[in-house]
């Protein structure tokens, strides 16, 4: 495929999905716009690059968020772009998981799920949607952002707890 | 962690959001600038004349091997050009992995083994070109996401291929690839529900009557045998064989 093809399939590409992709990596990154800009153009190049392995035009979107996904864990192999995570233990008490009531029924409508959201530190929003939203299961996370998987579980359950305690203690108006 | 909470949570997470992020706080200060293509332009030149540097030192190398290598010639001479070759590819990925970092060595070696692993599927075209007769996964169904990939070569010329791939509910299938010795295939296939013959060989079917979903097949040709089994109809395996 000559180039200039390539480029103009490219910008289609990123006409279509950049301000999602942007998104995506942004929240890969935690909210760090210069990480974020980094990785897209490594992953614009990486596309570039790969455009003749595309085979079917209806998986264009996951293809891309494919490559952004893989540069993102080739961003945060580097000893030097760690991520910062605070861990801390979870409590004994803090879900056991068979006794729990299913806490979402309350979830009723998107102003609740927003203000759930709200509660959330930041890194446990990051957590949050790119295991809920983007569909990233949580070992996954840990391997992209080369962190330790305990560290996301206790971060991705402590989030949970927020929700939890918020709905099942009448935080509701 | 209760999967009725986890799957609830997805549900409504993405049902109330949709592919409205900006509603989120969390993107706020997320900016929507024009990006730069002429930089990914540069950014392409750049690495396509790293890559080429990388190539012409790794062929810098190669040529010292032969050109010093005394016992190559006796392996020669001595009717044993497969295990010279062999173990000049194994020299290769040796030399090759000391000029990549770690994210791009796909390929290993231990004492008679090359070992190719991925767990990208855009590396599918480097791991037909690590095995040619690889058997082509294009036809597994799209709810399966690619998981790995293991290649191993042995220093007799046979192969081993295994993929792993996972459904939204960790439901498995596993295909693996395995040739089939000079003195030929030595076991035999029990409990099988089907056969079916085609030009190069025999599938035999073991579906699973008990429902759960899990079925299996092998296929057997004078050259390679390929098993499929995990969480795929009888169909979707016929599909996968390429006979209907």
């Amino acid at each position: 495929m000559k180039q200039s093809k390539k480029f103009y399939i490219l910008e289609n590409i990123y006409q279509l999905y950049g301000n999602d992709l942007k998104k995506f990596i942004y929240s890969l990154t935690r909210k760090d716009e210069f990480v974020t800009e980094e990785i897209l153009q490594n992953t614009m190049v990486a596309a570039l690059s790969g455009l003749n392995r595309l085979r079917d035009k209806n998986k264009m979107k996951s293809w891309i968020f494919a490559i952004a996904k893989a540069e993102a864990k080739r961003y945060y192999a580097n000893p030097n772009n760690k991520i910062l995570f605070e861990y801390s233990e979870l409590e004994n008490n803090m879900f056991q998981i068979s006794e729990i009531d299913d806490f979402t029924k309350k979830i009723e409508n998107k102003e609740i799920l927003i203000t759930l959201f709200n509660l959330l530190s930041d890194q446990e929003k990051q957590i949050y949607l790119l295991h809920y939203y983007y569909d990233l299961p949580l070992k996954e996370i840990a391997e992209t952002l080369n962190i330790n998987y305990n560290t996301v579980r206790s971060i991705h359950v402590r989030g949970l707890g927020k929700f939890r305690k918020f709905l099942m203690e009448g935080g509701l108006a | 962690m209760s999967n009725d909470i986890k799957k609830n949570l997805k549900l409504k997470t993405k049902a109330y959001l949709k592919d409205n992020l900006d509603d989120l706080d969390f993107f706020q200060d997320l900016k929507y600038n024009e990006t730069n293509f002429l930089n990914i332009e540069q950014k392409c030149k750049e690495k396509k004349r790293k890559m080429n540097l990388r190539y012409l030192a790794i062929a810098a190398s190669i040529m010292a091997i032969f050109i010093l290598s005394s016992t190559f010639a006796v392996l020669i001479a001595n009717g044993s050009v497969d295990a010279a070759k062999f173990r000049l590819e194994q020299q290769l990925v040796k030399l090759k992995n000391q000029f990549t970092n770690n994210e791009e060595k796909n390929k290993s070696i231990n004492e008679n083994n090359i070992i190719f692993e991925t767990n990208n599927y855009y590396d599918m075209d480097q791991a037909r070109g690590f095995f040619p007769s690889l058997f082509n996964t294009d036809k597994v169904p799209s709810r399966f996401d690619f998981k790995s990939l293991k290649i191993t070569k042995s220093v007799d010329g046979s192969f081993t291929a295994s993929f792993i791939y996972n459904d939204d509910n960790n439901g498995l299938l596993t295909i693996n690839q395995e040739s089939i010795p000079q003195e030929g295939f030595s076991g035999s296939f029990i409990n099988t529900t089907d056969e079916i013959k085609t030009e190069s060989g025999t599938i035999y079917f073991f579906e699973n009557s008990f429902g759960d979903g899990t079925n299996a097949a092998s296929y057997l040709t004078s050259a390679y045998i390929t098993d499929i089994s995990g969480v795929i109809t009888i169909k979707e395996i016929k599909e996968l064989y390429n006979v209907k």
